[in-house]
């Protein structure tokens, strides 16, 4: 069975460095370009993501995710992180700038969209206020405290649904069954 | 039934996936996780990464520049020794140089011989350095104005009385990802009580939640003012820059009470 990318980075394979790039550079970029306050500070972002990926790579687990999953995952954490630093110190100044644009990859994008279709699929189980509540939290980046302020609701309320939204959707998603999250869910 | 300290779990694995974990915090989940090693770290991480996929859209490349600086990271990273610099994230390694006697008797004179240097040095007059002056809001502005794809649009007046005898234009460039509010007769505000504050909705945005675009207050009524725009997130099509008056510091989301101006970007 051939390896996957991160598996090849992780054993040192210098072309799979660019068959990263190739294959995740776009959603990385978009992620960053969604998550980071203007192009310059997401330019910074995704040399750090990339450098996280290479660093993680060897911690990549097909039986837990897809490797698309993975990579987002990854690259999520460290702009969570560049977020809460920006909060911690909201001085930083945007440095925006011009960008030239390489070639697209079309079969790249099919396997994000199916990824993407699943997770869109997988939103619909959840009550209307949950996905209200996940969707600023995740698409928007907002924080459970500006939730809470926007909605009208309670922090608490908010962290509830929050959660109980994200372990119905690993369930859906089939991330890993366990039993534990089903009794979660049954409440829900 | 679920203990306290599975529900703390799931909490603190749901916090980190969507907005991260102070420190004291991802100690606690690292006890938390021990007691339930049913439960990886990762996993509700994972699943905030799948569902972010579904609104992404992927269809901007990875710019060329940036990808040639990844490349050359890599090559950095990978292969230290042929890039000739320490591995990122890796401290250059020290090596001792093995002083010999006849140095070590020497070092005294090349000391002596290097401090007459600096000491010479630090005598020369040297010509005091010229700061640039710092460019105006309006001569930013006016740079900007050169940019091909710049948005230029004036604002309108709501129905909001204060509103009637404001006038001016708001200008912004997609490609810098930077614009410019200019105002006259825009009422002075005390900053204890209410700000201005500038949403962008964006072609990529849910209309509820427009991004948003900077505070600001005005000191001196009647005096043309200029006002960078600081969008919080990027912005990919402006549809509609909309000025609110908030409470002091802002605003996440506003209940729009108080709108007092707006402008719509000529559609391209």
């Amino acid at each position: 069975m051939a390896r996957s990318i991160l598996e090849r980075i992780a054993l040192g394979e210098k072309q799979a460095v660019q068959d990263c790039l190739d294959t995740y550079g776009n959603l990385i970029w978009a992620l960053a370009r969604k998550l980071s306050p203007n192009p310059a500070d997401a330019e910074d972002a995704v040399q750090e993501i990339f450098i996280d990926l290479w660093k993680h790579a060897a911690r990549f687990d097909a039986q837990q995710a897809s490797e698309t999953t993975f990579v987002a995952m990854i690259a999520r954490r460290r702009l969570i992180d560049r977020i809460r630093k920006v909060r911690r110190n909201p001085e930083a100044d945007p440095l925006p700038e011009n960008l030239a644009e390489p070639p697209h990859r079309h079969d790249q994008q099919l396997e994000i969209k199916a990824d993407a279709a699943r997770a869109a699929h997988a939103m619909h189980v959840l009550r209307p206020e949950q996905q209200q509540v996940l969707k600023l939290a995740i698409f928007q980046g907002f924080s459970h405290q500006e939730i809470a302020e926007s909605t009208g609701l309670s922090l608490g309320t908010v962290k509830t649904h929050i959660r109980r939204g994200l372990v119905k959707i690993r369930e859906v998603l089939g991330v890993r069954s366990l039993d534990s999250a089903a009794k979660e869910t049954t409440s829900l | 039934m679920t203990s306290p300290d599975y529900e703390r779990l799931l909490t603190l694995l749901a916090d980190r996936a969507t907005q991260g974990l102070d420190e004291p915090e991802g100690i606690e989940l690292k006890e938390l996780l021990m007691k339930h090693p049913e439960w990886n770290e990762s996993d509700l991480e994972l699943t905030a990464a799948a569902l972010c996929l579904a609104e992404l859209d992927v269809s901007e490349p990875l710019p060329a520049s940036l990808r040639t600086s990844v490349l050359a990271t890599a090559n950095r990273y990978f292969d230290p020794v042929a890039a000739g610099s320490p591995q990122v994230g890796q401290p250059a390694k020290v090596v001792a140089f093995p002083a010999s006697r006849h140095l070590v008797s020497q070092a005294g004179w090349y000391v002596a011989a290097a401090s007459l240097v600096l000491a010479a040095f630090l005598a020369w007059p040297r010509p005091t350095p010229v700061t640039p002056p710092t460019p105006s809001l309006a001569d930013l502005r006016s740079q900007l104005l050169q940019q091909p794809d710049l948005l230029k649009t004036n604002w309108s007046a709501t129905e909001t009385p204060e509103a009637r005898q404001i006038n001016g234009d708001i200008v912004w460039s997609p490609g810098k990802q930077s614009g410019y509010m200019r105002f006259r007769g825009l009422p002075a505000n005390n900053p204890t009580v209410s700000v201005y504050q500038l949403w962008i909705f964006d072609v990529n945005q849910d209309e509820k939640y427009p991004i948003d675009g900077g505070v600001f207050s005005v000191t001196r009524e009647g005096d043309e003012v200029i006002i960078p725009i600081t969008a919080k997130l990027f912005v990919s099509k402006p549809t509609l820059f909309a000025l609110t008056v908030e409470k002091p510091g802002g605003v996440v989301v506003s209940k729009r009470d108080k709108l007092i101006l707006v402008a719509k970007p000529p559609t391209t």
